[in-house]
């Protein structure tokens, strides 16, 4: 491996983020200047001015760099833990079940209002998050086969959706709506007082994942493999799953399931690197994956210059995402890393 | 103190025995080849010396730490194994994948020190291997594939190295020259333990044969001559209509 290779994917990630970041501050239904902008971030301008740009579009842009490097590094660790490409946190239900603990309390009434109500969300995406988690848990103890796992977790997932639908046919309409808005991903949420529990969450469980790294690299070569260098493999998986499953859970809880993104990033970054070594990685991970999530929240937001609102994060990762996927399954064979 | 050391010895999975009564001792620096016929506990004995899986009862020691005693972090320190299955790792360069052997002594976030470094080049060295040292696994044969994953063993400098079939899927050339370096390495202090079909290279090299027959489930060991001598090597695939040729050392 070219080992310069690191450092120039990652100088070119980062300068597309440094691009990207003034154009996200650009686009949005209220048109402003270069200069207005820039003047609200210096705290001048307009009330008006620094509404939209320091209380709105940027908490916004700042959400979807973090969530995007969440959930991509929760999408790496699983797919190293259940040595399976195709495990992340959409596909394998954890999405769904970080959903449906929300569903539950926003039913319950709980909304994005007061600290409180943003407890409560979190509270029940976690609790959804890690009931999914703990089922794989014990279905990986028994299933040997990776794709048997990811086939029980799309079923946990259609089980949860199922449970989902019940409950939204008898919640009262305002809970339906909210939920539904939730449920198509968005960015917006996290307002600026939000903001610093969310980044500071992400960043603790982004960090966290890093010690890991040692064994991440051992577990590619197989569990028994990764036993036999003295890792305790039972401790390690746990500690993996619980990371991943906190990871997903704090990004739905506030921006809604967002998929594809925990999928795809990571192949993106062992592509883009030609390796599968997760010391390099992981940390390219953490920058694909906040690039492509700023880049979502850019294409959600940049409609609403020509027509009002913006369009669902959702209905743009899959743009970005299934290309990929298709890509990395079609070329299997030649990608070192399948190999 | 012995490298390896089985006392009244049974193997199997769940409730079944598969090898029972298993007694025996090798020294430090040994080659010792492991033969038997499919589906006679082979591989069974050879996880459950690794510490791979318990013993069903009796003990096996390692360096003389009892194994089913031992946590997996000491044993990591005791023994390394090289498995035939071929797992991911295609993007790793050879030397990343030999530094995952040095797994206990890298830093946290798998950063190689110094003596960490030196380690994994003479490990890549032994091995005969220097030249393609930034090559990545997908791009190797099947027998260039193999002597990283013994470097790797190597690069984890423990005194006992056990492989499950090193030699299958290799070609000739392949299989002789694996064991040549497995027999450098013995003779250098390592005890190597071995499991092979590949009956004739092995035999000629091994210090102790342990023989297993599938009739019987029992475990004979011993020296080449010793073993031709009581019968052990023709028991072994007796059902198969096969004898042991001691002029060819080999079965026809």
């Amino acid at each position: 491996m070219n080992s310069r290779r690191p450092t120039i994917v990652s100088l070119i990630i980062l300068s597309l983020i440094v691009v990207c970041l003034p154009a996200g501050l650009l686009f949005g239904s209220v048109d402003l200047s270069a200069s207005e902008i820039i003047d609200a971030l210096c705290g001048n301008g307009s009330d008006m001015t620094r509404f939209v740009v320091v209380e709105t579009r940027l908490p916004a842009l700042i959400t979807s760099l973090l969530a995007g490097a969440a959930l991509a590094v929760a999408g790496l660790l699983m797919q190293t833990c259940f040595d399976n490409p195709l495990a992340g946190p959409s596909i394998m239900g954890i999405s769904s079940g970080a959903s449906l603990g929300v569903a539950v309390v926003m039913m319950l009434g709980a909304s994005y209002v007061g600290i409180w109500g943003n407890f409560a969300i979190v509270a029940g995406a976690f609790a959804g998050a890690l009931a999914v988690l703990l089922i794989l848990m014990l279905f990986s103890a028994v299933v040997r086969s990776a794709e048997m796992l990811l086939i029980i977790g799309i079923l946990v997932g259609y089980l949860t959706s199922s449970v989902i639908s019940l409950l939204n046919y008898f919640a009262p309409e305002r809970a339906v709506h909210s939920f539904v808005l939730w449920g198509m991903g968005n960015f917006n949420s996290v307002d600026l007082s939000v903001l610093p529990y969310f980044a500071m969450l992400c960043m603790l469980f982004i960090a966290m994942s890093f010690p890991y790294i040692r064994s991440l690299n051992a577990l590619l070569f197989g569990v028994e493999y990764a036993r036999s260098t003295g890792i305790n493999v039972s401790v390690i998986r746990t500690g993996l799953i619980l990371i991943s499953g906190a990871l997903t859970a704090t990004v739905t809880a506030w921006c809604g399931p967002i998929g594809f993104i925990g999928l795809v990033i990571p192949h993106i970054a062992r592509m883009a690197l030609v390796s599968s070594n997760h010391r390099t990685v992981l940390p390219v991970t953490v920058l694909a994956g906040a690039l492509v999530g700023l880049l979502c929240q850019i294409l959600s937001v940049a409609p609403s210059m020509f027509m009002s609102g913006s369009i669902p994060v959702n209905a743009i990762t899959p743009i970005i995402g299934v290309p990929v996927i298709v890509y990395v399954l079609l070329n299997r064979r030649k990608l070192l890393y399948f190999n | 103190m012995k490298a390896v050391e089985c006392k009244n010895l049974s193997v199997g999975y769940g409730d079944k025995v598969v090898l029972s009564n298993i007694n025996f001792e090798l020294e430090s620096g040994v080659l010792a080849v492991l033969i038997g016929a499919n589906g006679s506990g082979k591989s069974t004995l050879l996880r459950t010396l690794a510490g791979l899986q318990l013993p069903l009862s009796g003990t096996v020691s390692l360096g003389g730490m009892d194994i089913s005693k031992t946590s997996q972090r000491a044993l990591a320190k005791t023994r390394a194994i090289v498995d035939t299955a071929r797992h991911g790792g295609g993007a790793l360069t050879v030397v990343e994948a030999v530094a995952v052997g040095r797994n206990k002594s890298l830093s946290l976030f798998g950063r190689m020190s110094k003596s960490d470094k030196e380690a994994v080049a003479a490990a890549i060295a032994a091995v005969g291997i220097s030249d393609f040292a930034d090559r990545y696994l997908a791009n190797l044969s099947d027998g260039e594939r193999q002597k990283v994953m013994i470097a790797r063993a190597i690069a984890q400098d423990t005194p006992v190295i056990f492989l499950d079939e090193p030699t299958a899927f290799l070609d000739v050339a392949a299989r002789i020259e694996t064991m040549k370096m497995l027999g450098r390495l013995s003779s250098q202090g390592k005890t190597i333990i071995l499991s092979t079909h590949d009956i004739a290279p092995a035999i000629a090299r091994a210090d102790r044969l342990i023989v297993v027959d599938r009739d019987r489930h029992s475990v004979a060991v011993g020296t080449r001559e010793s073993m031709i001598e009581s019968g052990a090597l023709d028991a072994a695939f007796r059902r198969d209509n096969v004898h042991f040729d001691a002029s060819i050392l080999d079965y026809r």
